[in-house]
């Protein structure tokens, strides 16, 4: 499938040997044992702090989601080399089992954001009284979280699962540093076979049987669309139990263990001293650090741009998916579609797959290039936020809609005066990751942005490939940077969307 | 200073799938269609990641010659050799610069260069006579002065002695340039001996890491860096960047050291060829020669270039360096790496 893609093939990149069948299943349990531990550990650590954050109502739970969706953002070798900083002086357990430990958290660290973000709105919407008359009604915790809760986020509960584990299938590169060459998954094992060796053959033999495992996760993402969800949710509003507070603290220690860890080793590393100063990385932020690299204001400044950019075009892109799939409703397909860029993975790269793209790059000049790199940012959000509006979308009463009809509303006016405003809160969660995945973005940058105008991934990339403690600590406070632009985005635009969904709700009651 | 890291954003690849899948239908280009450039004086000039030179001196070159110059960044020196032949006869650039001697040998027998080399190189610097040597660097292990000083070992035989190979950290031959170079170096030295050093260097203990970032900065136990090995497999030019308050705190085993050379080539089918012959010899003009070891941490090639300062004093060259014919590379290179693969399995 990926071989035929490649216009003109030199023969002597085609009849390379191939793996055995043993060979390509040892991989094959690799990558579905990681995918599947990696998942598990999500949101056994994500869950708990999903529900601390969204069911209870206490200050500082905004700071805390902005902390725990960070690093979805930070480019994976940064996270790696987090990871092994960690493992070297902090936690030695997480270099057992060849980096495998290292790895599965790794990945946990990654999709924590992806099970706060899907599953948190939900559970915002679940009417507290409900929990409570279970309760007056003398049901245990335990019986109101199975009868009540459970049924009513189980679905965004799968989707998250399902997102996360495509995400995890294709981690490959946070495999291959943690891993240091010793784990193989399908990924690497593609991955080794056409940059090592150019031997496409085998590379899409292996990229094959990857995306068969990732097409498998896709149909557990799709069947978990469907079915029956319990549409009690209560929009009213109502306050949000003040909870015991040790329950709270204690469901969310996991998480902030695992994110805190990684980024303050890293924000440990960015204060070191450069030029005699400590803080230098940051005191210098406009002036170039070294030959060839322009200062990290500049390079954040260029990551915010094309981010934001993206952002809105990942929007319109998903509001059209969305209101495609409404109104033809034989176009469901499309929300599915839309979730198809996770299933190529980044061994593409390799074998070759950008190629009929990059000359069409070439024949479009600079103007073009910046143009795709918006779009291909643009492109990587668009799963996550098909998902997320989705979400809300979907959660609409259709008795709602339908006596809006009856009241003739129609088309736009109904968009404007019924959706819109119940999508507020999604749209701005949407948007704030939208924007965060594509200032995270890397190998597009990389492609497409002028060498002599990085954006901070490049920069970052560039940075971690020069001697010099300098050159770490500069990397190092990129990545802060990265962290921070992004958290901070996501917490402002749920901020604003939230301040506007209180002003209509005061209007409409 | 380059280094393959393989490393492309998780989710990245995904997006220039979805992208060229959109782009194909519409903007597609058969190959050698002569008409695809938007301005006949543009040379694109294909370049690994690590690629950097001053704004001025490309501005310069612009300048006085009326070519534009456009560079289009792949992700690292094997990603490089691999685009240009997948994308053979209808390359996405004119110029490649960045191939280096160990995966030279693949693109040349690919047939993608035009026959040319820049006439003012020496030819003793060319390769095929399609490429033109630009500049060079000695990857040779380094050591944390503060942790073994006058007793570092000083060649290869001294690392496997007994106690050292646990000291020591290379990154994987499979995933990086350096660690490849290192793998061809003991080839050179010990012939088909290289297995026994290996499995010397692996039942010592040796630590195996993905790639030179790794190595360097998480293993190396210099003191700015604080990690558990004092040898780490690095380049000739790293220690000034290593200097504190004058005082330099590594030092690179110069009888460690294989010579990676990279070149530049004019690819076949190129636009502008006339242009991208005079962006080959202007790589080898001073200006851009005096700037490589600053901006990306190599020697240049030329005789005439300017060495910084810092660097005549930190960072000498290895008198004998290990090298090895690009044919020979191109002939063991794959056989030394799988049964490397092999021999270290389970033991990283």
């Amino acid at each position: 499938m990926l071989a035929a893609r490649v216009a003109t093939p030199p023969s002597a990149a085609f009849d390379g040997s191939l793996p055995s069948p043993g060979t390509i299943a040892a991989a094959a349990g690799t990558s579905l044992g990681l995918t599947l531990a990696g998942t598990a550990a999500t949101l056994a650590v994500g869950l708990p702090a999903t529900i601390a954050i969204y069911r209870r109502s206490w200050r500082g739970s905004r700071a805390v989601t902005s902390l725990l969706t960070a690093p979805f953002v930070l480019p994976t070798i940064v996270v790696a080399l987090a990871m092994l900083l960690l493992a070297r002086d902090a936690a030695p357990f997480l270099s057992s089992g060849s980096g495998t430990t290292g790895i599965v958290a790794a990945l946990a660290l990654f999709n924590i954001a992806v099970v706060v973000r899907f599953v948190g709105p939900r559970l915002a919407t679940l009417d507290p009284q409900q929990v409570h008359a279970a309760r007056t009604l003398g049901a245990t915790p335990w019986q109101t979280s199975r009868r009540i809760v459970w049924p009513f986020i189980r679905r965004s509960v799968l989707s998250a699962a399902a997102v996360t584990a495509v995400f995890c299938a294709s981690s490959f590169s946070l495999v291959l540093i943690i891993g240091r060459g010793n784990v193989i998954t399908l990924e690497t094992a593609a991955y080794a076979e056409v940059t090592t060796f150019l031997n496409v053959r085998a590379a899409a033999l292996y990229a094959l049987a990857h995306t068969l495992l990732v097409a498998g996760f896709m149909v557990v993402a799709w069947v978990s669309q469907r079915g029956d969800e319990a549409t009690t949710g209560s929009r009213s509003g109502a306050p949000l139990t003040a909870g015991p507070r040790a329950a709270t603290a204690f469901a969310l220690v996991p998480a902030l263990i695992l994110v805190a860890g990684p980024i303050l080793a890293l924000i440990g590393r960015s204060f070191a001293r450069t030029d005699g100063k400590v803080g230098g990385a940051y005191l210098a932020i406009a002036e170039a650090p070294q030959a060839g690299i322009p200062s990290l204001g500049a390079a954040a400044l260029r990551s915010i741009g094309l981010g934001a950019v993206a952002a809105v075009l990942t929007l319109l892109l998903a509001l059209c998916v969305l209101a495609a799939g409404h109104i033809w409703t034989t176009m469901r397909w499309v929300r599915v579609a839309a979730l198809s860029p996770l299933v190529l993975s980044p061994v593409a790269i390799g074998t070759g797959l950008l190629l009929s793209w990059s000359s069409a790059l070439r024949a479009t000049g600079g103007a073009g290039a910046l143009l795709m790199l918006v779009t291909a940012q643009a492109l990587v959000g668009l799963p996550l936020v098909v998902r997320i509006a989705g979400g809300a979308f979907d959660a609409i009463d259709p008795r709602q809609i339908a006596a809006a009809r009856v009241l003739g509303a129609h088309g736009w006016s109904l968009a404007a005066n019924l959706i819109a405003p119940a999508m507020r809160g999604a749209i701005g969660a949407s948007i704030g990751m939208a924007f965060a995945v594509a200032v995270g973005e890397f190998g597009a940058a990389l492609f497409l942005a002028r060498p002599d105008e990085p954006t901070l991934t490049t920069a970052i990339s560039r940075l971690l490939s020069r001697p010099g403690v300098d050159s770490f600590t500069y990397a190092s406070a990129a990545a802060v940077l990265l962290a921070i632009i992004a958290g901070g985005t996501m917490a402002l635009a749920e901020r604003v969307a939230d301040h506007r969904h209180h002003n209509v709700r005061r209007l409409s009651s | 200073m380059r280094i393959t890291h393989l490393i492309a954003g998780a989710t990245t690849a995904t997006m220039l799938a979805a992208c060229s899948a959109t782009t194909t239908a519409g903007d597609y280009t058969p190959p050698g269609t002569p008409t695809t450039s938007p301005r006949p004086s543009t040379v694109t000039v294909l370049v690994h990641d690590s690629f950097a030179l001053p704004d001025d001196v490309i501005a310069d070159f612009e300048a006085s010659s009326g070519i534009d110059l456009e560079f289009t960044m792949l992700d690292g020196a094997g990603t490089l050799v691999n685009h240009i032949i997948l994308t053979a006869g209808s390359p996405t650039g004119d110029v490649v610069y960045g191939i280096d001697n160990t995966f030279a040998s693949r693109a040349i027998e690919a047939d993608v260069f035009e026959q040319y080399v820049a006439p003012s190189a020496n030819p003793e610097d060319t390769a095929g006579g399609v490429l033109t040597a630009i500049d060079f660097s000695d990857v040779c292990f380094n050591v944390a002065l503060d942790q073994i000083g006058s007793d570092a070992p000083q060649t290869f035989d001294d690392l496997i002695a007994p106690g050292i190979p646990s000291l020591v950290s290379v990154p994987n031959p499979t995933q990086s340039s350096p660690g490849l170079a290192f793998l061809l170096a003991t080839y050179a030295v010990y012939g088909d001996g290289w297995r026994d050093y290996w499995m010397a260097l692996r039942d010592g203990g040796v630590n195996i890491a993905a790639s030179w970032s790794d190595a360097y900065f998480v293993d190396f136990a210099a003191p700015q860096y604080g990690g558990d090995f004092p040898i780490v497999l690095s380049y000739a030019s790293s220690p000034p960047s290593e200097v504190i308050n004058g005082e330099p705190t590594t030092a690179a085993l110069l009888d460690t050291c294989f010579r990676q050379v990279e070149y530049a080539g004019v690819l076949k089918g190129a636009h502008n060829p006339q242009a991208s012959r005079q962006v080959v010899e202007w790589l080898l003009s001073d200006e851009v020669q005096s700037s490589v070891p600053e901006s990306m941490y190599v020697y240049p090639i030329s005789d005439t270039a300017t060495l910084p300062a810092e660097w005549v004093k930190h960072a000498p060259l290895a008198e004998n360096p290990v090298m090895l014919p690009i044919e020979v590379i191109g002939a063991e290179r794959e056989r030394l790496l799988r049964e490397w693969s092999e021999l270290m399995r389970g033991h990283m």
